[in-house]
C-alpha cells in the first residue's frame, strides 16, 4: 500500500515552511524567510524573476502528447479506415491541450530569492511554491534529441518530502539550468548527516564554470556489452510485443499485409510439415525479437551509464538519445536490492535497485526508473565493493555472512505444501478431464518438490551491526537489506497454520514504497528467535532518529 | 465451534509476561505521569467488549431485515416452497445465526488477546486470534497520531489511536477500544516523545 501523505515529510520544525503553496502567502514576506537564511549561506546571487525558455510552448504539449498519442493514434487510423468524424475528435482534443500548454508557458515563472526557490504559476488560481534551497535533494535533467536541438532541458526539483518533484520546470535553456543548478549546489554540503566523510571520497567542491561536471569518484560505469548481456537476460522485449499485439488487433493492420503474397514466398513443401516448421520458425523468430527489443531498451536507456559519487550525493547519468540525470543523496537510502535473475547470474552479472524516501516513489514513471534501476547491471565482483560505497562503513561480505537458521521444520512444511498442492492439482484435473487427468498432480509432483527445496535453501535471514539483511526468490534470487535508521515499524505475525509448525514471520516495514520489489517479511522463523529478533531490532530501530536528510 | 470456549465470564488468558487486568489500566496511568517509562502490557478498555458487541448485533439485525425482507419477496415472485427455497433459506438463517454469535461471542475473545505496551522505545501492540500479529512502532518513527471516537464508542468512552508512521505497509497502525483519555494521553506521549526526539538530533 502507497500512501502519498504517509511518505515521509519533514518531521522536524521546518516542515511546515516546505511547501507553502497556499494562496495566503502570495507575496514572498521577508519576515516568514528569516528562519531559513542562517542555513542558506550567504554567497547565493538572487536569481531574477525567469521564465521559461520560449521553446517550453511546443515541448509542453509534446509531452502531453504522452497523453494524447491514442486518442491522436486512433483519430490517425479511424481517418485511414475512412472514419473522418474520429478527426474532429483529434482536433478537440488537441486544442485545448495547446491552450493549456500555452497558459502554463505565459503563467509560469521562478525566481531564486532569499535562499529559497520560488515557483509562480497560474492567473486565477495562484499558485506558489516556496522550496528553501538547502532542502532541495535533486536536480534531474531529462534531455531528449530534441531538446538538444534546442538546447534546453526539463529540470526537476526534488526535495526529501512526498512522492512528486517539487517542481517541474519545462523547459529551460541549459544556460539557465547551468545557473540554477550552480545555485542549489553552491548550498554546503549537508552538515546534518552524521556520517563522516569517507577518506577515499572527493570532498564536494562546487564549480562556478560548468556545475554538470562536478568532480566526483566514479564507482560504476556500464559499457555496451553488459547492456547488450542484460538485454538479453531481460524480459523487457515483452512490452512490445504486448504493444505490438494491441496496435494490430485495435487498428487492423493485417488489411496491409496480403496474406497471399507472403505465402507465395514460402518454400512449398508438405502441408503438415510446412505448418510445424512454420510454427517453430516463428517462434524463434519471435523470441529473437524479444530478446532484440530488450537490447534496444537497454541500450537506449542507459547507454554511457555512470554513477559517481560527489560528496555525500550520488549522480547517475545515462541515455542514449534522452540523457537523464540524477542525484540521490547518500544518507536517503532506505533500501538496498541487489537482484539476481538466472540469466544474468549465469553471465556473471547483477543489478542494483535502491529506494529512497520521497521522489523514488512509485508515482511518476519517469522519475522513479532512475532509482528503480539504479545500477540496472553490474559484474558480479563489483557488488560488494558498490554496496559499500552506498552508506558509510557497511561492510558487506556475502559469503562471510551469517545467516542464522530458520525453522528446522521448513523443509518438511514446504514438502507438505507441495504435495497438497499435487493432491489438488491431481483433483482438478480428474474433473476437467477424467479419467486420466488425475495424471496432472503426479506429473507436478516432483517438479513441485524441487521448487520447495529450492525455496527452502533460498531463504536466508542474517543481521549485522548496521542492517538486516533478508533474501528470497528461485529463478530471481533477491538480496535486500535495511539500516536500523530506515526501519520504521517491527511485527511478528502468526497464522493458524505457522501455529501448528511452530513457526513465525518476521516483518519489517520502510518508507521504501516499491521499485526494489522485495518487503522483508521472513517467514518459518522459530518462534523464540522471531519474538528475539523483533525485540533487538525494536531496540536498534528506538536508538536512531529517522534521517531524511 | 470456536465461540462456545470463549465465554465472557471466563478468566482472561496470560498471554502475555506482564498482562495486567482492566483495573490497573486506570491506576497505572492516571497515576503515572504520561512520560515515565512502562514496560507492563495493558489490556482495552472492557468497554471494548460492549461496543464491539452492539455494532456486530446492529450489523447483524440490518442482515436480518435485509434477508427477512429478501425471502419473503422471493416467496410472493415465484409462490414457491420448493426445495431451492427450502435450502435458500436455511442457508441465510445459518449466516444470520453465525452473525449473531459472532456478535455476541467473538468480542471478548478478541478483547483478551489484545494487549498494548508502551515503554522508552516505542508502543507494542498484540493483537488477533487465529491470525496473531506483534507490531512495534519506535517512538521516534511516530510521524503523528490521532485520536478518534465513533458515536457508539463516545457514548462508552472510549476511543481509537492511530498512529502514522513513515512506513509502507504498516502506514498507519490502529490501536482501537482505549480508554479515550488514556488514548489522549497516549498520542501526546508518542507524539511529544517522539518529537523531543527528532529535536535532539
Amino acid at each position: 500500500m502507497n500512501h502519498p501523505e504517509n511518505i515521509p515529510s519533514d518531521t522536524g520544525s521546518e516542515g511546515a515552511s516546505l511547501q507553502s503553496d497556499a494562496a495566503a502567502s502570495l507575496t514572498t514576506d521577508p519576515v516568514a524567510n528569516t528562519h531559513n537564511v542562517d542555513a542558506a549561506p550567504e554567497v547565493l546571487i538572487p536569481i531574477k524573476t525567469t521564465w521559461l525558455h520560449p521553446t517550453s510552448l511546443f515541448f509542453d504539449l509534446i509531452s502531453h502528447s504522452r497523453e494524447l498519442i491514442v486518442p491522436i493514434a486512433i483519430a490517425v487510423f479511424g481517418a485511414t479506415t475512412g472514419n473522418s468524424t474520429s478527426l474532429f475528435f483529434g482536433l478537440a482534443i488537441f486544442i485545448p491541450a495547446f491552450l493549456s500548454s500555452a497558459f502554463r508557458y505565459f503563467t509560469l515563472r521562478y525566481k531564486i530569492d532569499n535562499g529559497e526557490l520560488v515557483v509562480k504559476k497560474g492567473l486565477i488560481f495562484r499558485r506558489i511554491r516556496t522550496v528553501p534551497i538547502h532542502r532541495i535533494q535533486n536536480v534531474d535533467l531529462l534531455q531528449n534529441p530534441l531538446h538538444r536541438l534546442f538546447r534546453v532541458a526539463e529540470v526537476k526539483i526534488e526535495t526529501a518530502s512526498g512522492t512528486e518533484p517539487e517542481a517541474v520546470l519545462r523547459v529551460l535553456s541549459l544556460k539557465k539550468f547551468n545557473e540554477l543548478r550552480e545555485q542549489i549546489f553552491l548550498r554546503e554540503p549537508t552538515t546534518n548527516s552524521a556520517i563522516p566523510l569517507p577518506a577515499s571520497a572527493a570532498p564536494f567542491q562546487p564549480q562556478r564554470t560548468v556545475p554538470e561536471i562536478t568532480p566526483g569518484q566514479s564507482l560504476v560505469a556500464i559499457p555496451t556489452s553488459w547492456l547488450i548481456k542484460a538485454g538479453i537476460a531481460s524480459n523487457r522485449g515483452l512490452l512490445f510485443l504486448g504493444m505490438a499485439t494491441g496496435a494490430w488487433w485495435q487498428f487492423k493492420l493485417e488489411r496491409f499485409i496480403n496474406l497471399e503474397d507472403v505465402k507465395e514466398t514460402l518454400p512449398s513443401l508438405d502441408g503438415t510439415l510446412r505448418n510445424t516448421l512454420l510454427i517453430i520458425a516463428l517462434a524463434i523468430a519471435i523470441l529473437a525479437l524479444l530478446r532484440v527489443a530488450s537490447v534496444v531498451w537497454f541500450i537506449l536507456r542507459f547507454h554511457g551509464y555512470q554513477l559517481q559519487l560527489c560528496g555525500e550525493d550520488l549522480r547517475i547519468s545515462c541515455g542514449l538519445f534522452t540523457k537523464i540525470t540524477a542525484t540521490v543523496p547518500r544518507n536517503r537510502i532506505q533500501f538496498i536490492s541487489i537482484h539476481r535473475p538466472l540469466f544474468l547470474q549465469w553471465m556473471g552479472l547483477a543489478s542494483i535497485r535502491i529506494e529512497t524516501a520521497g521522489g523514488g516513489g512509485m508515482s511518476g514513471q519517469d522519475k522513479s526508473n532512475s532509482r528503480r534501476w539504479f545500477v540496472p547491471v553490474l559484474a558480479e565482483q563489483g557488488v560488494a565493493d558498490l554496496i559499500q560505497q552506498l552508506r558509510t562503513g557497511i561492510e558487506w561480505q556475502e559469503a562471510s555472512m551469517d545467516w542464522k537458521p530458520l525453522s528446522q521444520d521448513i523443509g518438511r512444511r514446504l514438502r507438505r505444501g507441495a504435495i497438497v498442492r499435487s493432491v489438488v492439482l491431481a483433483g482438478i484435473g480428474q474433473f476437467f478431464s477424467p479419467p486420466w487427468g488425475w495424471v496432472a498432480g503426479i506429473v507436478a509432483l516432483p517438479l513441485l518438490l524441487l521448487w520447495a527445496a529450492k525455496k527452502s535453501r533460498a531463504l536466508r535471514y542474517a543481521r549485522t551491526e548496521q542492517f538486516v539483511v533478508f533474501r528470497s526468490g528461485v529463478l530471481t534470487p533477491k538480496i535486500s537489506l535495511t539500516f536500523w535508521d530506515k526501519v520504521q515499524t517491527v511485527s511478528i505475525a502468526q497464522t493458524p497454520f505457522d501455529k501448528r509448525w511452530k513457526m513465525k514471520t518476521l516483518q519489517i516495514d520502510t518508507a521504501a514504497a516499491g521499485p526494489a520489489e522485495h518487503a522483508i517479511r521472513v517467514r518459518y522463523l522459530d518462534p523464540a528467535f522471531a519474538k528475539h529478533e523483533f525485540k533487538f531490532i525494536s531496540g536498534e530501530a528506538a536508538k536512531y532518529e529517522p534521517d531524511f536528510g | 465451534m470456536e465461540f462456545n470456549a470463549s465465554d465472557p465470564e471466563n478468566e482472561p488468558t496470560d498471554l502475555t509476561p506482564a498482562s495486567a487486568h482492566e483495573g490497573s489500566i486506570d491506576n497505572t496511568v492516571s497515576e503515572t505521569p504520561p512520560s515515565t517509562v512502562d514496560s507492563r502490557y495493558y489490556s482495552l478498555d472492557r468497554n471494548y467488549v460492549s461496543v464491539e458487541r452492539i455494532s456486530g448485533i446492529i450489523f447483524f439485525l440490518i442482515v436480518l431485515v435485509s434477508s427477512v425482507i429478501g425471502l419473503i419477496g422471493q416467496f410472493i415472485v415465484t409462490w414457491d416452497t420448493g426445495v431451492i427455497f427450502v435450502a435458500i433459506a436455511s442457508a441465510i438463517g445459518l449466516l444470520n445465526i453465525y452473525l449473531l454469535g459472532n456478535a455476541i461471542f467473538w468480542p471478548p475473545v478478541k478483547y483478551r488477546h489484545y494487549r498494548w505496551c508502551c515503554d522508552e522505545r516505542g508502543l507494542e501492540i498484540h493483537r488477533g486470534v487465529w491470525w496473531k500479529t506483534q507490531i512495534s512502532v519506535p517512538l521516534s518513527r511516530v510521524q503523528h497520531a490521532d485520536v478518534s471516537q465513533g458515536p457508539l464508542q463516545r457514548s462508552y468512552g472510549i476511543g481509537t489511536l492511530t498512529i502514522h508512521t513513515a512506513g509502507t505497509r504498516d502506514a498507519s497502525v490502529d490501536l482501537p477500544g482505549l480508554n479515550h483519555d488514556i488514548a489522549l494521553q497516549l498520542r501526546d506521549r508518542l507524539v511529544r516523545q517522539g518529537i523531543r526526539g527528532h529535536e535532539s538530533s
